[in-house]
C-alpha cells in the first residue's frame, strides 16, 4: 500500500498500527452474527417473494395489479399470515421441548426406586410433582437449577481465582519464587484461561523480583499488545518497562 | 453440544430470493465468472461489518444496514463484469448504501440516541483483554470523527481494511495524487491522536 503511493505519503506510528489491528479484531463479527445476518436475509427475502405470489392468487390480479392498494393489502396478509405460522410454530417447538427434556438427576433420583438406606439416614421426603405432568412452575425451576457442568465451572473458576490471589499475597508477602511457582501451576492447570493476562503479569512481576530480566521480558511479550490495559501501567513500571 | 446451521444451497438462496434470469440485457461479455451469492456473503460478510461499523453505523442498526448491502448485492451480482475486483464493487455498494443510511439517520435525527446503552461485547475473553478492545474502539471512533468525511473513507478503505491505492482510487473515482493528500492528511490526524492519547495516559499515570 506505502510503496504503491510512494514516498510522500506520512506513515502511521507503529502503536497507531497496533491500535488499528486492536480495533479491527473487536470490530470483525463472529460466526453468530454472520448466521444470524443470513437468516433474516432469508427470512426478508422469503416475505417480499410470498407477496407477488399472493397478489397472484386472488385472481384479480391482472384488473388490479396496477393498484398499490392491493399490493399492500397482499404484503399485508402475508406478512400477517407468515408471522401468524411462525407464532404457531414456535409454540408448538417450545411444548415438544418442554415435554421432552430429560429430567433433573435430583428428581430422577427421587423417583427411581433408592436402594435401601441405614436407618439413621431415613428422614420424611415431600415427594416432587409427577413427572407425567410436567407444569410450567416446574419447568421453570428445572431450568433455574445449576447444572452440573455449570457447577463445576465454577468451582473451577473460583479455585483459579483462589490460586491467583495466593500469587498476589506471595508476591505482596515477599515470596516471588512462590508467586512464581504459583503462576507456572495455573499455566499448566488452566492454559486457556479467560484471566491469562493477570497471570502473565504476575509472572512478569515475580521474575522481575528475582532478578530475572531476560526471562520477564520474554514473558512480557505475549503481553505486548494490551497497550491501554489497566495492567500496562503496572508493567510499565516494572523491570520490563520503557 | 451445539449445531453448526448447514449453509443452504445456491438454488436455495436463489429460490428464496426470488433471482430472475438475466434477460432484459441478454448475454454479454464477462471479463469473471459470476461468484455464487453464499460464497460472496460468506467472503465478505467481515468487510461489510467492519466497514459500516467503522462508518459510524451504530449497533443497534447494524444487522439492517448488512442485510441492505447483501440485497443489494443478490439484486445485482449477476450484472457483475469482473472489470475491478469483486471486493472493489462490493465496497462500491457498500459505500453507496452507507451513504443513503447516514443520511436519512442525519435527517431523523430526534433527541438522544440510545446507542450509549449497548455494551461491548466480550465472548471468551478476560476483563483485560475486553477492556482493551472497547477502549482500543472507543479510541479508533474518536479520531475517526475528528478527520473530515474524505479522509475518513479513505482512512477506512486503506488502513483499516487494507484495500490497495489502485482500487481504492478507481472505487472513490480520484486519482492517485488526491488519494494520496487525503491519506497523509487522514494519517496525520490519527496519529497526533495517538500520540496526544499516549501523553494523556502517561500523565495519568504518573499523577
Amino acid at each position: 500500500m506505502l510503496g504503491e503511493l510512494g514516498g510522500n505519503v506520512v506513515e502511521l506510528h507503529p502503536e497507531s498500527r497496533k491500535l488499528l489491528e486492536v480495533a479491527r479484531d473487536a470490530r470483525t463479527p463472529t460466526a453468530a452474527d454472520r448466521e444470524r445476518v443470513f437468516a433474516s436475509l432469508m427470512a426478508s427475502a422469503a416475505v417480499t417473494s410470498v407477496a407477488p405470489a399472493a397478489a397472484a392468487k386472488t385472481g384479480l390480479a391482472g384488473k388490479f395489479a396496477s393498484s398499490a392498494l392491493w399490493l399492500k393489502a397482499a404484503a399485508s396478509v402475508a406478512v400477517l399470515s407468515a408471522a401468524s405460522v411462525s407464532t404457531f410454530v414456535y409454540v408448538q417447538h417450545r411444548a415438544r421441548s418442554v415435554a421432552q427434556r430429560p429430567l433433573a438427576p435430583a428428581s430422577i433420583a427421587a423417583i427411581a426406586p433408592a436402594a435401601p438406606a441405614p436407618a439413621e439416614s431415613i428422614a420424611p421426603v415431600a415427594l416432587p410433582p409427577a413427572a407425567s405432568e410436567p407444569s410450567a412452575t416446574s419447568a421453570r425451576e428445572e431450568r433455574a437449577q445449576p447444572t452440573p457442568h455449570h457447577a463445576v465451572h465454577v468451582e473451577e473458576k473460583s479455585l483459579e481465582l483462589g490460586m491467583l490471589h495466593q500469587a498476589r499475597e506471595a508476591r505482596r508477602s515477599g515470596q516471588p519464587q512462590r508467586t512464581l511457582e504459583l503462576t507456572n501451576e495455573l499455566a499448566e492447570k488452566y492454559p486457556r484461561s479467560k484471566r491469562w493476562a493477570e497471570r502473565e503479569t504476575l509472572r512478569v512481576l515475580a521474575l522481575c523480583d528475582l532478578g530475572r530480566v531476560d526471562a520477564a521480558r520474554r514473558s512480557a511479550a505475549s503481553l505486548q499488545y494490551l497497550w491501554s490495559s489497566p495492567l500496562r501501567a503496572t508493567l510499565n513500571a516494572s523491570c520490563v518497562g520503557k | 453440544m451445539a449445531t453448526v446451521p448447514t449453509p443452504p444451497l445456491q438454488e436455495d438462496v436463489d429460490s428464496v430470493l426470488g433471482a430472475e434470469p438475466d434477460s432484459e440485457t441478454g448475454p454479454r461479455l464477462r471479463l469473471a465468472p459470476v461468484p455464487e451469492f453464499r460464497a460472496v456473503y460468506e467472503t465478505y460478510f467481515p468487510f461489510v461489518w467492519r466497514y459500516a461499523a467503522n462508518r459510524g453505523v451504530p449497533p443497534m442498526a447494524i444487522d439492517d444496514v448488512v442485510q441492505e448491502v447483501f440485497v443489494v448485492v443478490h439484486h445485482r451480482l449477476k450484472s457483475f463484469e469482473g472489470r475491478s475486483s469483486l471486493r472493489t464493487w462490493l465496497a462500491g455498494v457498500c459505500r453507496n448504501v452507507l451513504r443513503d443510511y447516514l443520511r436519512k439517520r442525519s435527517n431523523q435525527k430526534t433527541g438522544d440516541s440510545l446507542d450509549d446503552n449497548v455494551e461491548f461485547r466480550a465472548d471468551g475473553m478476560g476483563p483485560a483483554e475486553a477492556l482493551e478492545r472497547k477502549n482500543a474502539v472507543e479510541l479508533v471512533d474518536g479520531l475517526l470523527d475528528q478527520m473530515t468525511e474524505l479522509q475518513r473513507e479513505v482512512f477506512i478503505l486503506c488502513d483499516i481494511e487494507q484495500l490497495s491505492a489502485v482500487e481504492v482510487a478507481s472505487m472513490l473515482g480520484v486519482n492517485e495524487n488526491t488519494l494520496r493528500t487525503r491519506l497523509r492528511a487522514a494519517r496525520q490526524v490519527f496519529n497526533a491522536g495517538v500520540t496526544r492519547h499516549r501523553a494523556r495516559r502517561a500523565w495519568g499515570e504518573r499523577g
